[in-house]
């Protein structure tokens, strides 16, 4: 009785020709085919086969550049879309191999995409931006441009480059255009750490003033494309900092911002709250610090700790994180109060979207409510 | 009849065992063991980082070889660990400052595993060094 299911199943085949090479080598032709249609015509079932072939290899390092070969891969037969697509493939099954979080991860997809694509083909319309390049708080374009921009720091490049996206159809090529200017500020200033002599390093202004100038120097750009451009330059110098690079001794972010002249503070500590929340998941730390310092300091810290909270995407746990940072907020500076929650609103609108998730504006207090339904609209 | 279903109990796992090994074999994980340069055995192998990256990109070497950085570009590089721009996987590995063209860095890797590494100043340079037992 047991085998009968086996018998019925196959009794099919039966009705095949009688010769049994001839069965065979049909069996074999319909085998093969099927792996040619895993490989050549359905990129996702080759991309899947191939991430799951990298958890056979026994050693973390191997099986993380496994994953980015098969990333590579699909980057070079497909472009850009399957390679983020497989991205994102990866970035579930191997979740906790990758080493570092979403964002970072991303960025090498970006750095790999500049060099394999971008070097032979500067061409910005032959490359398939999707909507889903912007995951993980445009990590991907941190790479891409950061590397673009600095083998080339010219400010008509970083305006000609930025602009085809801020001057496209869509919405979500608008917003890569404004990570377009942040990540042309870290290319900068590791284009001027290149020519930075040894006497200078671990002075400031060495690394900062050169690259704020050409931020400056880039034509017709708005105000606030501007302080991207320079935000990106004081996020790579409060990396620096943080890893000892050039003569820099470790430094917690916001000390990292005191370092630099009164003028730049601003620009820097917007920074710091981002990389300290984002790093942290949390506003605590970063607002400890923010909720003593100087007015203009602290009104830039409420602007970008929700960006920060935001960054690795919009989830039950970060929404909530941000609505009880503009509570602390109001505990102790209740006139930054609607300040703080127009910042969660616009960083709701900024941040890349999980299309499973929609913040519940019920969590606003009531006077606010509107902030958010117009976000989420 | 019966006996026309045994040989065919026979004959699909062969084709699905088959077809396993063409699809492994077209989507090898790795990008070919062949690209892996043999280094076992010498106490010392350099690594150039040229305009088309790491030369050789992937090597083999045995425990206790000293590897030597040098670069054909001109700009300066900063061969280290991976990740980016952390490098904590294996601290040890990483000049803690750039390496000027005309200018070497050498390192002795004493702790056997795969240790992907990567040009800190332009990180879609990427190597990838296999430390074998003695």
């Amino acid at each position: 009785m047991r085998y009968r299911f086996v018998y019925m199943s196959l009794k099919p085949l039966a009705l095949l020709p009688a010769s049994w090479t001839l069965r065979a080598l049909i069996v074999v032709a319909l085998a093969v085919s099927a792996v040619i249609f895993i490989y050549f015509v359905s990129p996702d079932m080759r991309a899947v086969a191939g991430l799951r072939l990298c958890g056979v290899l026994s050693k973390h390092s191997q099986q993380v550049e496994c994953v980015y070969k098969v990333i590579q891969k699909e980057l070079h037969r497909g472009g850009l879309a399957p390679a983020v697509a497989t991205f994102s493939r990866a970035n579930t099954m191997y979740r906790n191999t990758l080493d570092v979080d979403c964002h970072a991860a991303i960025h090498r997809v970006g750095d790999m995409a500049y060099y394999d694509l971008l070097t032979n083909d500067p061409d910005l319309s032959h490359y398939d931006f999707t909507p889903q390049t912007t995951m993980c708080g445009e990590g991907f374009y941190h790479g891409f441009f950061e590397h673009l921009i600095q083998d080339d720091p010219r400010p008509e490049r970083i305006l000609a480059t930025c602009n085809y996206f801020k001057h496209a159809e869509s919405a979500y090529m608008n917003k890569i255009s404004i990570t377009c200017f942040h990540a042309a500020g870290h290319g900068l200033i590791r284009a001027n750490a290149e020519q930075v002599p040894r006497a200078l390093w671990g002075n400031p202004a060495s690394f900062v003033d050169p690259a704020l100038r050409v931020c400056d120097l880039i034509e017709g750009v708005t105000a606030n494309e501007l302080v991207l451009c320079k935000t990106g330059v004081m996020s790579i110098f409060i990396q620096m900092n943080s890893f000892e690079n050039y003569g820099f001794s470790r430094k917690s972010s916001f000390d990292t911002c005191d370092m630099l002249v009164s003028s730049q503070r601003e620009t820097c500590y917007r920074m710091a709250a981002l990389m300290v929340s984002q790093r942290d998941d949390d506003y605590k730390r970063a607002w400890s610090t923010c909720s003593s310092a100087a007015p203009v300091l602290r009104r830039a810290c409420i602007a970008y700790i929700p960006i920060g909270l935001f960054t690795n995407g919009i989830h039950p746990r970060s929404y909530q994180s941000a609505l009880d940072f503009c509570s602390a907020v109001a505990t102790t500076h209740a006139e930054q109060k609607r300040f703080c929650y127009e910042k969660v609103g616009q960083a709701l609108i900024a941040q890349y979207r999980d299309p499973l998730y929609t913040p519940d504006c019920d969590l606003f207090p009531e006077e606010y409510r509107d902030i958010c339904t117009s976000s989420t609209r | 009849m019966k006996k026309s279903i045994h040989l065919w109990v026979f004959i699909l796992p062969v084709a699905t065992v088959l077809a396993g090994i063409a699809l492994y074999l077209l989507y090898t994980p790795l990008g070919a063991n062949e690209d892996i340069v043999d280094g076992l055995g010498q106490a010392n192998v350099t690594v150039v980082l040229t305009d088309e990256g790491f030369v050789p990109q992937h090597i083999r070497i045995t425990k206790g070889t000293t590897v030597t950085f040098t670069t054909t570009r001109e700009n300066a590089f900063w061969p280290a660990s991976n990740p980016h721009p952390s490098h904590f996987i294996y601290e040890g590995f990483d000049p803690k400052e750039p390496v000027e063209p005309g200018d070497s860095w050498s390192y002795t890797f004493e702790r056997v595993g795969v240790w992907a590494y990567h040009d800190h100043i332009r990180s879609y340079f990427i190597g990838v060094i296999y430390v074998e037992p003695e």
